[in-house]
């Protein structure tokens, strides 16, 4: 396999499991991407991401403790793996990479 | 509180298609999210969008997360169990699987070939790069009474200036290039090779995406350039390379030299632009010197592209108008149309150059193949169910093992994907081996090619096999008790289901109505063949002349050339026309007073021709040999019933403005001039132009300038090669720079019938693929069927039986089956046979003895199998049946 590569949806998701930490599960990125990003996604959509990261290797995941909301179910806990965070890591210093090879003088001609 | 629970149909939906792993924690979300929904939406809304989310959550990558592991973990062990199983069994009975396989693999064989057929013409002409190539065609209209002229027949051959006059006032046409074709000779070394050249525009080759093998794109930009298909290239260069070398052309007795610029593959195989020689457009000024700029005489295909494909629709009142401007003929409208280039092979409706292809008979062949596959799957059906009693104590076992229903379903299924998976295999092997004999016999170039789809062709082919088949069979198996299966119980007593016998009567009635189909065809082909057509087609010879404008010239050669002819006596007559039979006549239009249009067909013909044709004239007199025969012209029987005339020697053919003074000196009996598909039309011979054409209002013809193009004659007994070798010598003589080019009028008319003859191999090999397979199937069934009956024959054989009364009791009931088949295929056969005769004007007609003799022949092929099962039975010592193992 060659070097794997992160959609624009795949990459937020996978931040928003590094930032909930120990609380993430599928509502609370729902939640939290609509909150920090005002962005409304679809829950489907987030759970299919999550498992595909997990395929990946940049996700794991385990199932709580009982509930007593939630008809009893227990809910599955993501968490970022050191894969995971060092994928965004390089993504991060890839972007900053490039944006510093944008011309800046343009700012200043297209005024 | 009342109680806020989401529907619970979306909950067990989900539980359904959900992996069991994923369940808990997708549910527990969902139901979390409803839960706060309820306070913010409310419970009705809220519980709609929970069923929402649920069905969004069957998305492939939840869906496959199920499927696959269940596969992988729990079943793969029983997966190669079933597949050893049903190896094992195959080895067991290997007549019974013989017949299976090898019937559905006949099948198999057949479907792929018709599949390749046609994919080959469903391909023809998407090789070109660019999507919007339209043909222009056209049709007219009546300007007075907007009535659509020549039966409302559209046409793709259209006069010289319209497509560049049409490109300069439409600025949505970006390219435009006509296409026109004219036999030429072309001068190699002293020797004459005749040659159809093709003159196109300089666009062509930015249009049409022919690939260049070696020369450039601008090829075609200077006069005198000459680009030549590769076959052309070799013929003429060889292995050398022809580009910036000269080819001297003779065209209309004007001989040029032409620098070869390019080489071009034709893909003749899938093209309806056929070609072997391009040369710019305005070379074909030397041919109809007249005709460049007049909108009166149609003579050339033009396509165009359009700025981008939307352009095309509406377009076409567009052209019109502007063509109406431009064109000074008042009495008629000129509708332009356009056609895709991806429609032009299969649209035979319009008149043109293309070589087509009728649609329907793709349809046909698709049908045959999917009868002959129906056929085979009923027969692999019938034959697995019945053979699957034999495995009643299997299955009694395993169910008294504590095999579930479903299990032994799975197991029947997987065995029957098995077995007709081999048999998709065998096939496409079969296939593989046939093709070249196809190709062969229906005179095709198709190349054999697995592809992904048709992989996945006979992958579902064997599915669908597979679940009918296995689920029938397991239907049976199932509904007898596991006691009773072990004890044996129910396998003698056990008698053929009218399923199956229903299922055999189908079989065969197909088979026999392909067999009456290929009767029909083949019937009426004799007709054709033998019906008589007016003429002598006998030991008739025609010989091409070159196109030429010079009438005098033409003239003066004809009679030089049979001077020299006919000092052997072998040749007993020679003389000329401008139609031959090779090609559609001339035919031209008359304006009539009240508007309408009478069309009549013309052939200028040399004095000698209705003698040496064999034409019976029934009144008046011939054309004089050797004299000027001015004005005079002849008419057939067809033209006087046209007209309605009692005396037609005192009569002239009407017209308004119709100019000609010609006197109507005989009349003679119909020949057949076109296709027995076609009814004898009005005919007009005359041996000067003049004589008729003056003053007509249309003219459509494949030969032009009007002149005389090809020499008949009539020879005599003898060999032959050596009369051939005689005239050739003669040609030569008189004619040295032209090539000797000849062809028998009897194998040009056999040529007419050639899609015939194909199709009647094609029906051939589809009924001779169905009678083979049906007959397969009715071997085993009957096999089994007397199987089953071995004690019974025994114990009728020890009371006393004969061997006769034995077997006819074993094959009455199939005999009946294949009577009733019979009736049901009689009247099906005869509605499709009619309907396929309706094309012909001069048809066949179907008798009684031909659908009576197809039943027959099938009754005796059933008899013979059967027949010879029973007789073994009845034949066998009841001892051995009746011992007690």
């Amino acid at each position: 396999m060659g070097k794997t590569y992160l959609g624009e949806f795949e990459e937020v998701i996978l931040t928003m499991v590094g930032i909930l930490g120990e609380e993430a599960y599928g509502n609370a990125v729902v939640k939290e991407i609509q909150e920090k990003l005002d962005r409304t996604v679809n829950l489907s959509a987030v759970h299919i991401t999550l498992y595909r990261l997990e395929d990946k290797g940049f996700v794991k995941s385990e199932m709580g403790g009982a509930t007593s909301s939630r008809g009893g179910r227990r809910k599955r806990y993501f968490k970022i793996t050191n894969a995971g965070l060092s994928l965004l890591h390089d993504m991060q210093s890839q972007r900053k990479k490039l944006w510093d090879l944008l011309p800046q003088l343009n700012f200043s001609l297209l005024k | 509180m009342k109680v806020q629970n989401p529907s619970r149909w979306s909950l067990k939906l989900l539980k359904w298609f959900c992996p069991d792993k994923l369940y808990e924690g997708i549910e527990g979300d969902l139901l979390e999210q409803f839960d706060e929904e309820v306070k913010t939406l409310g419970l009705r809304r809220a519980r709609r969008k929970f069923s929402w989310s649920v069905i969004r959550f069957i998305h492939p990558s939840i869906l496959l997360r199920n499927r696959v592991k269940k596969f992988k973990y729990i079943h793969m062990g029983m997966y190669r169990s079933h597949l050893l199983v049903a190896f094992r069994s195959m080895k067991r009975y290997k007549f019974y699987s013989f017949i299976n396989i090898f019937g559905l693999a006949l099948a198999v064989a057949f479907v792929f070939l018709s599949f390749l057929f046609v994919n080959k013409e469903l391909r023809y002409d998407r090789f070109h790069e660019n999507q919007s190539i339209y043909r222009l065609i056209s049709q007219v209209r009546n300007a007075k009474t907007q009535e659509t002229e020549f039966a409302g027949r559209q046409s793709a051959v259209l006069s010289i200036p319209l497509a560049p006059d049409l490109a300069a006032g439409t600025p949505s046409i970006t390219r435009y290039s006509r296409i026109a074709s004219n036999s030429g000779t072309v001068l190699r070394k002293q020797t004459p090779y005749q040659e159809t050249l093709h003159f196109v525009d300089v666009d062509f080759f930015s249009m049409f995406s022919f690939p260049i093998l070696s020369g450039g794109a601008d090829a075609l930009d200077k006069p005198n350039s000459v680009v030549l298909s590769s076959e052309k290239a070799t013929k003429y260069f060889g292995a050398s390379d022809p580009i910036g070398q000269t080819l001297e052309i003779l065209l209309n007795d004007s001989s040029q030299l032409f620098l070869v610029t390019a080489v071009v593959d034709s893909k003749s195989e899938q093209s309806s632009i056929q070609f072997d020689m391009l040369v710019p457009f305005e070379t074909f000024k030397v041919v109809a010197p007249g005709s460049m700029t007049s909108y009166n005489t149609a003579s050339v295909e033009a396509y165009v592209v359009f700025e981008n494909p939307d352009v095309a629709n509406g377009i076409s009142p567009v052209l019109t108008s502007a063509i109406d401007k431009l064109n000074k003929d008042d009495d008629t409208i000129l509708e332009i149309g356009i056609q895709p280039m991806t429609d032009i092979h299969l649209e035979p409706e319009i008149s043109g150059n293309a070589v087509n292809m009728n649609p329907q008979k793709l349809y046909i062949i698709s049908a045959l193949a999917f009868l002959v596959l129906l056929v085979a799957i009923i027969n692999f059906i019938t034959l697995s169910t019945s053979h699957s009693l034999k495995r009643l104590k299997e299955m009694g076992l395993r169910k008294t093992l504590g095999a579930f229903k479903g299990q032994i379903q799975r197991q029947l299924i997987v065995e029957s994907f098995f077995v007709s998976f081999l048999a998709g295999l065998l096939g496409m092997g079969l296939a593989y081996l046939a093709t070249p004999y196809f190709n062969q016999l229906l005179e095709i170039s198709l190349v054999f090619q697995v592809e992904l789809i048709s992989m996945a062709f006979v992958f579902f082919i064997a599915l669908l096999i597979a679940l009918v088949s296995g689920a029938i069979q397991a239907f049976i198996l199932i509904k007898h008790k596991p006691v009773d299966a072990l004890k044996g119980i129910g396998v003698a007593a056990k008698k053929d289901s009218l399923l199956n016998q229903a299922l055999l009567v189908l079989q065969f009635a197909l088979s026999i109505t392909l067999i009456i189909g290929t009767l029909v065809i083949r019937s009426q082909m004799n007709y054709i063949q033998n019906k008589d057509i007016g003429y002598d087609k006998e030991r008739l010879v025609e010989i091409g002349m070159q196109s030429s404008p010079d009438i005098v010239a033409s003239q003066n050669l004809l009679n030089r050339f049979r001077q020299e002819l006919q000092k052997d006596a072998r040749i007993l007559a020679v003389s000329a026309s401008m139609n031959s039979f090779q090609e559609p006549w001339t035919q031209f239009g008359i304006r009539q007073e009240d508007e309408s249009v009478e069309q009549v067909y013309f052939n200028k013909i040399d004095g000698d021709y209705v003698e040496t044709m064999g034409i019976e004239l029934t009144r008046g007199v011939d054309f004089e040999s050797n004299s000027s025969n001015v004005n005079k012209i002849l008419v057939n029987e067809a033209l006087v019933k046209h007209f309605g005339w009692e005396d037609p020697l005192s009569e002239q053919i009407p017209g308004k403005n119709y100019s000609s003074n010609h006197q109507i000196i005989g009349v003679f009996k119909d020949f057949h001039f076109s296709t027995l598909h076609n009814k004898i039309e009005p005919l007009a011979l005359s041996v000067h132009k003049e004589a008729i054409l003056g003053g007509v209002t249309g003219l459509s013809t494949y030969v032009w300038p009007i002149n005389m193009y090809t020499i008949v004659l009539r020879v005599g007994s003898g060999d032959l090669g050596s009369i051939l070798q005689f005239v050739e010598s003669k040609w030569e003589e008189v004619n040295p720079e032209q090539p000797f080019v000849y062809s028998f009028v009897d194998d040009v008319l056999a040529k007419n019938y050639e899609e015939e003859v194909r199709w009647q191999k094609v029906i051939d090999s589809a009924s001779i693929f169905s009678i083979i397979i049906a007959w397969l199937g009715l071997l085993g069934l009957t096999r089994l069927s007397v199987q089953k009956r071995v004690k019974e024959i025994g114990i009728r054989k020890v009371l006393g039986s004969s061997v006769a009364s034995v077997a006819t009791l074993l094959s009455r009931k199939f005999l009946l089956l294949i009577v009733i088949s019979n009736l049901i295929a009689w009247p099906v056969a005869w509605v499709l046979a009619e309907k396929w005769l309706e094309d012909f004007t001069y048809r066949t007609t179907i008798g009684a003895s031909l659908f009576l003799l197809s039943g027959l022949a099938v009754l005796l092929v059933a008899l013979a199998s059967v027949g010879y099962q029973s007789l073994r039975a009845a034949n066998s010592n009841p001892v051995d049946s009746l011992k007690c193992e």
